[in-house]
């Protein structure tokens, strides 16, 4: 079983290298063929070791959140698909940023109950998850409801080496990631209404 | 328009076949966890009307080399098997996992080897490993041989996991690596120090800690592939590390844990259950002194606890053996498997100091060529502007089949020593010490 997490674990992190090309200012399929031979390079051994393992070895892997995140965002580019509706994309950072400040202080010892621990299966976080699955798609919000959904699912399958829900759901760079839109979205909001009051 | 629309429909349609398919995949995993289980409990009944016996001997042989954490388990034929790391210095990318084999009908170790390495463990990882720590062996329900240690990949050791491999050789060639994932942030930071045990239902129990920003005691429930079950803190808080875990029946244990506070008293921090793990009443200072430093502990055939641990607030240069015959109440002093208090008293010299450490690894068991060697080794580790010091610390204690007691430690962080004693010379050394406190 750990070489074929150690797989999905690289190929997360070879994603997430092959996604920083999109950025590139090339032409569309220059674009596709330099993330396509990153992607390959990150898992190729060089002395012992791919370079995604290196980069493994630090981070972790990346949560199925993370993943699906860069992957839409990278073939989006590619395939000229339209960006996550903003309302959907807010959702997204505010429910990733509430599930961090619910659990890293907890888990890293901030009091005596441990909300990691609800990972390893706790049917209460299994049933919570579900609501919210549901209640995104209700809402219409459709990738945060797969988010949601294939996260719960590749933890059922064992994706990767973590036994932990929670795992798959969010890692530490997808929380700094939403806290930090957050963070600049009321920051954005503060100047304007801040511009607006001296505007009057 | 109409086709816009039947796509959105068809793709709302497919997104909630995922979410369902999803709520059923996670029910019918989390169904599938196993119930709590009591934990197991194995007592050997140590053999009546024997004399009493005692002796010690030096486990790891490599000079000039920094020797620490020792682990100890029994292999099937009743030799001992026991693993430390060593290396040029504490974190240092050389450092290896080494073991070697105790005979016990000859009563001489064998020679040592490395089990695990740094490069070894990150191919097997596939992630970049770059120093590694503590080991400690357990015996599956099943039979195989389990040795989980720690590693890093950044940072010191607060930036630790732990790594398992399994044998199903006794420990003379090893599995795939296997990483616990136990933490949510860089799975950061989980150590191991204390003794494995089993649950009734063939599960095994880790005690393991945290020392990330807090520090704190908790308890993994490995299912017999290795991979983690469940996880429950033991403490929390800033002050309490290494736990060991003594099992009392099978829905009471009490858990010790090595103290790291600067508040005095210095004691033993201690947690108790009474519902197989499900609970743990909050951590409390013991009767028992500890200078920051590890413990380790076993509970004999008639429920007697026995530790091993620096039994004083400061320094590691006492090691000594306590025992419990309440549950863990109230604890009284065996006697002192080490001391050098008085030696420690006065400034030591490099010349004066290695003279004592030579006369000491005579006294226990060294040859005399061996015991100079020994002396000098140790004098380059410990020694530092010309002010040298003893450590004895971090024992490892368990029990085997015969009765037997076996305790590992680091010796002045150069070498690994074992002493291995008998029920009778426990009680002896007890009678002696009450002795004393009566005179």
């Amino acid at each position: 079983m750990s070489g074929f997490t150690d797989l999905t674990g690289l190929a997360g992190l070879a994603v997430a290298a092959a996604s920083a090309c999109m950025a590139a200012p090339l032409s569309g399929r220059k674009r596709a063929a330099l993330a396509a031979l990153v992607a390959i390079l990150a898992l190729v051994p060089l002395g012992g070791l791919p370079p995604a393992a290196y980069l493994r070895g630090a981070t972790g892997d990346l949560s199925v959140t993370s993943v699906l995140l860069l992957l839409r965002s990278a073939l989006g580019r590619q395939l000229g698909w339209s960006p996550t509706e903003a309302r959907e994309r807010l959702a997204l950072q505010i429910l990733i940023a509430g599930a961090a400040v619910a659990l890293y202080p907890l888990a890293l010892g901030a009091g005596p109950f441990d909300p990691y621990r609800l990972g390893f299966g706790s049917p209460w976080m299994i049933g919570a998850l579900s609501l919210v699955a549901l209640a995104a798609w209700g809402a219409r919000m459709l990738f945060v409801s797969l988010c949601i959904a294939l996260a719960l699912l590749a933890w059922a399958l064992g994706w990767y080496e973590s036994g932990n829900l929670w795992d798959y759901l969010l890692d530490p760079l997808l929380s700094m990631w939403a806290a930090g839109a957050l963070a600049l979205r009321g920051a954005r909001r503060l100047l304007s209404s801040v511009a607006g009051a001296s505007r009057e | 328009m109409a086709a816009s629309s039947r796509g959105g429909t068809l793709k709302g349609a497919l997104v909630l076949g995922i979410v369902l398919a999803a709520c059923g995949a996670g029910a019918f995993r989390a169904s599938g966890r196993p119930a709590p289980a009591p934990f197991q409990v194995s007592r050997i009944q140590e053999p009546r009307n024997e004399a009493p016996r005692m002796q010690t001997g030096f486990i790891s042989t490599q000079q000039g080399v920094f020797a620490h954490a020792a682990s100890l388990v029994e292999l099937r034929d009743g030799s001992v098997r026991a693993f430390w790391y060593s290396g040029s210095r504490e974190g240092a990318r050389d450092v290896e996992i080494r073991s070697a084999v105790l005979d016990p009908r000859a009563g001489k170790w064998g020679a040592e080897r490395a089990v695990a390495t740094r490069e070894a463990t990150e191919r097997s990882l596939k992630r970049f490993v770059a120093k590694l720590g503590n080991p400690v062996a357990a015996r599956g329900a099943d039979g195989r041989l389990w040795l989980f240690y720690v590693t890093v990949s950044v940072g010191g050791w607060a930036g630790s996991s732990i790594t398992a491999i399994s044998s199903d050789d006794e420990g003379e060639s090893w599995g795939a690596a296997r990483r616990l994932v136990t933490s949510p942030f860089f799975n950061l930071s989980t150590l191991a120090k204390g003794t494995p045990f089993l649950y009734a239902d063939g599960s095994l129990g880790l005690p393991v800690y945290h020392e990330f920003i807090g520090k704190f005691g908790e308890l993994l429930r490995l299912d017999k592939a290795g991979a983690v079950l469940d996880k429950t803190r033991l403490s929390h808080g800033r002050y309490s590390l290494q736990p060991v875990v003594l099992v009392k029946s099978g829905e009471e244990a009490l858990a010790l844990m090595r103290y790291s506070g600067s508040e005095p008293p210095h004691r033993v921090i201690v947690a108790s259950t009474r519902d197989a793990g499900a609970h743990w009443t909050p951590p409390a200072k013991s009767p028992l002194s500890n200078p920051n430093a590890a413990l380790s502990g076993v509970v004999l055939g008639d429920g007697v606890m026995l530790v091993a641990l620096n039994d004083v607030e400061h320094d590691r240069d006492v090691l000594s053996l306590a025992t419990s015959r309440d549950g863990g109440a109230h604890w009284s002093a065996v006697g002192d498997v080490e001391n050098q208090r008085a030696a420690s008293v006065a400034p030591l010299d490099e010349s004066r100091y290695a003279g004592i450490v030579t006369a000491l690894a005579r006294e226990s068991g060294a040859v005399a060529a061996d015991a100079s060697a020994i002396g000098e080794s140790v004098k380059l580790r410990s020694c530092k502007a010309g002010r040298c010091g003893f450590e004895f610390s971090y024992p490892y204690l368990i029990q085997t089949g015969d009765g037997d007691l076996h305790l590992a430690y680091t010796w002045n962080r150069s070498f690994i020593k074992h002493v291995r004693f008998n029920r009778a010379w426990l009680e002896e050394q007890l009678a002696k010490s009450s002795d004393e406190r009566l005179h």
